[in-house]
């Protein structure tokens, strides 16, 4: 028989396979024939630019085949096919790993978990299945790199290696080797102009864009106002010893007895550690609570059972607390003018609409209370309740005097309004023993919101409410689904303090502190800024300053802080954006010299302020954005 | 580089598969080690200007990712105590990253040049014709590129001759829309758009708490394009231009808050544009004589003019500055950018002091 050429006997060769039968079987004698077959197997009938250009295309040796059947009437095998591609093109293998990895990798990176990685990461984009070892390999792969951010890339003398990712842009598991840096390279690749890659790179097609921020989209509506101004960036610079900062309200706690506490810590965790240091009750530690009586005796509350008292984490928890279970989204919570800038932000992010009811030297208005309660009942409004710092405002320093409690206790029982009574400086007053609380003469209507913060010290983080019997089970609950527990440690720490320490006379000695301060404070305002108003505060920590004419505290805090002093504008303590007009300014922290010093500087800045305001005229103005944080972080003095 | 990532065993001879993380099974990519010869890096963060908080959001940046690249980083801020540590731990460099007035008026650099310190950054006379706003722009105009126009205003004038006189004056002759801004400032901070009249004054006053001299430019529209530039080999190179898009202003919120403003890297130019702002961008860094690495805020109008804004010499390298995006977008990573403006530093010390 003639010798077949190797075209036909690779054809019979697969015969068993072919399901056509226009050529004959040739049987097994060709396969041995093919062994021996020198013949070039490239037959003349191939079409070699056809086939290139179907190669080109992708086209597999199989497709390739039918194509020329069906479309030119040529038979020719796929091993033909392959072998023309190999000898005549250097088109790599439609599945070859030459195509899949662009880039020549080196005999000892072959056999890497990468390379495994990135055919199993293009086959799997192909819609082939994958073994279930591929599959868990590229599995890892994928993972380990999304959590790192990094992509991989292979370099010659490196092999495979991780690069960080490049956002928007490297979209898959791989980077191709024309943008992957080397280290042969000075980066940036610099060509003779200096400004083709840049081009070229914005040439190549530009990615989405992104906002940095990948959950943009995804936050709650009452998350939207969580963003510090540029106000608030301006506190990171009143922490400098250069500044004096009359802005934040950090308890003066170096007086206090450190070796006491810290033995008491010590004997508290060797003979109660396994219980200071486990979870404890939702409702806080039973012997705080009744430690917490006694302190709140000094303040007349004498009708409350330890039962009342929920422990929390700091009266802020304590005020948030109260504020979820009885805020709806819309609710009207009336507050003083000015009011606690961080109750404004609990309500903010409540979502409550607030309402500030004016004050005067004696604290809250009542009839401007029941104004506010007629027109808002006029309005089909429901207010959730009236919240309220009696001692030593924060901001306003002024005290609810003794009838005025009464009348707004009167009224608010008329409306059927709660009264939030918040009080942490009650206990810090300079004249006088303190005021009887809302709370002592009214177990109902009342819930009282104590803290150790002041009195003590605010790093254990532990504050207080008394509340009647309904009301405190739905905020043990709160609590509970807030923090499962107030910290035990903490708890036990401050019960043994209280029962170790002289805990009034520490007390009394902060008064004498802060007494002194508040005298520095308000004869350096006398001295400097006569053009100023301001309130005398008898305890707490807060003098709330009225600036001359045209001046806004707001828009003079950058230049303040050129001149090294801070203070909070007073635009932080009310919802709307009013109080640019006023600021607020904390004795507590500096020394009595620092801030005699620190309210020098501010007054040359008062007066430059308002000769600027003056020459064009303008004033005080609301702050827009009222939903950004501009009051310095807790940790700043 | 990084290490490569090591082979953890996929399958054993049984066929199970090990999830290794690393760290916890022993198996863990190995530190690299500082090599106690290579070069102390000092970075100088924070500061007392309106920028510190920027500023020190930039330093722990750049220092977490130089540590990456096997650097020793140090961190300090610019008070008392920096001359005496300088004289102490002799850095092999010190890289100010200090925003605003003294980091970036070249008042620092006089004394790190003075106390032979080699530095990253444009030297202090460049620096502080780059930071005063109004006498770049004449630079810039003088050398040919564009610039919107500009009035330069220090209060006293205001004083001297009456605020309403000289705004009336201004919005007649000049025109709106304009923008205030203080002639030295960053960060956009005391800087207003001003569309109506009535908006002028309060503009003017918030400019100067910030500093006592205004610059009225001229409103410009167009593409908002931030282009990063850093020296190469042979001069210096512009990195991915950063387009900028912003509903509302692009105030400080929205640009240290991530979340207002989408950032397109590279910009959506086409060739020629691309090319003509980085060409831009590298000749203002020629212009003003900048070193090492600089960023120029442009806005690439519809007829294809890219006006340049301001020249910054200190660009801010926190998590939303553009800097970092566009040096990621180059396709490099970000810890051997910088620790090649640093070399660069080491190596213009020593060309410099070769040369003497």
């Amino acid at each position: 028989m003639e010798r077949v050429t190797g075209l036909c006997a690779a054809r019979g060769r697969n015969s068993q396979h072919s399901n056509n039968t226009r050529a004959p079987v040739l049987g097994h004698r060709v396969v041995s024939g093919l062994s021996r077959c020198t013949v070039p197997l490239v037959s003349r009938k191939l079409p070699a630019a056809l086939v290139t250009r179907l190669l080109e295309e992708g086209l597999g040796p199989r497709a390739i085949v039918e194509h020329l059947r069906e479309h030119h009437g040529i038979e020719v095998s796929p091993q033909a096919i392959s072998t023309f591609r190999k000898r005549h093109t250097t088109i790599p293998a439609q599945h070859s790993t030459r195509r899949v990895i662009p880039w020549d990798v080196r005999a000892e990176h072959r056999s890497s978990v990468y390379r495994r990685a990135i055919l199993a990461y293009h086959r799997r984009a192909q819609g082939r299945s994958l073994t279930g070892e591929e599959r868990r390999n590229l599995d890892h792969v994928e993972r380990t790199l999304r959590a790192a951010g990094q992509v991989i890339t292979y370099q010659h003398d490196e092999g495979w290696t991780l690069v960080p990712a490049r956002p928007g842009i490297d979209t898959g598991i791989i980077r191709e080797p024309e943008t992957a840096m080397t280290e042969q390279s000075t980066p940036p690749v610099s060509p003779p102009t200096g400004t083709t890659p840049a081009a070229e790179a914005q040439a190549a097609g530009a990615a989405g864009g992104t906002r940095l921020d990948p959950w943009f989209g995804s936050y709650a509506e009452r998350a939207h106002g969580m963003k510090a101004s540029e106000i608030r960036a301006l506190f990171a610079v009143a922490n400098r010893p250069e500044v004096v900062s009359l802005a934040g309200g950090m308890p003066f706690i170096e007086g206090l007895p450190l070796e006491v506490i810290g033995e008491a810590m010590k004997r508290l965790i060797m003979t109660k550690g396994p219980s200071a240091l486990q979870y404890g009750s939702g409702q806080g530690d039973e012997e705080l609570r009744e430690r917490i009586l006694e302190v709140v005796a000094l303040e007349g509350i004498t009708n409350a059972h330890p039962d009342d008292v929920v422990v929390t984490t700091g009266s802020q928890q304590a005020l948030d607390l109260v504020t979820r279970i009885f805020v709806d989204p819309g609710d009207l919570i009336l507050a003083e003018a000015p009011s606690y800038v961080g109750a404004l932000g609990v309500f903010r992010s409540y979502q409550a609409e607030v309402e500030h009811v004016p004050m005067d030297a004696d604290g809250l208005v009542p009839e401007a209370l029941e104004a506010a309660l007629v027109e808002a009942r006029r309005a089909g409004r429901r207010v959730k309740f009236l919240y309220t710092i009696p001692n030593y405002h924060n901001p306003g320093g002024v005290t609810l005097s003794l009838e005025r409690r009464h009348r707004v206790m009167e009224i608010c029982k008329r409306f059927g309004v709660l009264i939030v009574e918040d009080n942490p400086y009650g206990l810090l007053g300079f004249e006088r023993e303190p005021l009887p609380a809302m709370r002592a003469f009214d177990g109902e209507g009342v819930l009282y919101l104590g803290s150790f913060s002041k009195t003590f010290a605010p790093g254990y983080r532990v504050g207080w409410i008394i509340a009647p019997h309904a009301v405190r089970e739905k905020l043990i609950l709160a609590s509970e689904s807030a923090i499962l527990s107030p910290s035990n440690a903490s708890q036990m720490a401050i019960t043994t303090y209280l029962d170790t320490c002289d805990w009034k006379g520490q007390i009394k000695a902060y008064r004498e502190l802060y007494r002194e301060r508040r005298d520095a404070t308000i004869s350096a305002l006398a001295e400097h800024m006569p053009s100023a108003s301001w309130n005398v505060p008898d305890g707490g920590f807060y003098v709330w300053v009225k600036l001359p004419e045209g001046v806004d505290a707001r828009a003079m805090l950058p230049r303040a802080v050129t001149e090294r002093v801070a203070y909070v504008p007073g635009t932080a303590f009310f919802m709307h954006g009013q109080g640019a007009d006023h600021l607020r300014l904390s004795y507590c922290y500096p020394t009595p010299e620092r801030i005699r010093e620190g309210v020098r500087r501010l007054a040359t800045v008062v007066n430059a302020e308002a000769d600027l305001a003056r020459l064009f005229g303008t004033h005080a103005e609301p702050d827009e954005d009222t939903r950004d944080a501009e009051y310095p972080s807790p940790d700043l003095a | 580089m990084t290490a490569p990532f090591p082979t953890t065993p996929v399958s054993t001879a049984t066929g199970a598969h090990e999830v290794v993380a690393p760290g916890l099974s022993g198996i863990s990519v190995p530190a690299r080690e500082t090599s106690g010869g290579g070069p102390q890096v000092l970075i100088l963060a924070g500061g007392l200007s309106h920028e510190r908080d920027i500023s020190l959001r930039s330093g722990r940046r750049v220092a977490e990712a130089l540590r990456a690249t096997g650097m020793a980083v140090s961190i300090h801020d610019v008070d008392s105590e920096l001359l005496a540590y300088l004289q102490r731990h002799r850095p092999s460099v010190v890289w100010p990253l200090l925003h605003g007035a003294g980091g970036e008026d070249g008042s620092l650099r006089d004394v790190l040049a003075l106390s032979g310190v080699p530095f990253v950054g444009t030297g202090a006379r460049a620096s502080r014709i780059a930071w005063d706003k109004p006498i770049a722009k004449e630079q810039l105009l003088a050398a040919g590129l564009a610039t919107p126009d500009w009035l330069t205003l220090p209060q006293d004038l205001f004083r001297d001759l009456g605020a309403q006189g000289v705004l009336t004056i201004v919005v007649e002759r000049f025109g709106l829309p304009v923008v205030v801004k203080p002639t030295r400032g960053g960060s956009s901070l005391g800087v207003t758009r001003v569309e109506k009249a009535s908006d002028l004054a309060r503009a003017m006053v918030e400019c100067f708490a910030y500093g006592d001299c205004a610059l009225i430019e001229r409103a410009v529209d167009g593409m908002e394009i931030a282009v990063s530039v850093v020296d190469g080999a042979d001069g210096p190179v512009a990195l991915p231009a950063v387009e900028i898009f912003v509903d509302g202003a692009y105030d400080y919120d929205a640009k240290y808050n991530p979340g207002r403003v989408e950032y397109f890297v590279p910009a959506r130019l086409t060739f020629e544009q691309a090319r003509h702002v980085a060409k831009v961008a590298v000749a203002a860094h020629q212009v003003l004589d900048l070193r090492h690495w600089s960023r120029t805020d442009v806005i690439l109008q519809p007829d294809g003019t890219a006006q340049v804004l301001e020249v910054s010499v200190a660009p801010g390298m926190t998590e939303t500055s553009s800097f970092a995006q566009a040096a990621m977008a180059s396709g490099h990573d970000l810890g051997t950018v910088y620790r090649r403006i640093v070399e660069s530093a080491l190596v213009s010390r020593e060309t410099a002091a070769a040369g003497s």
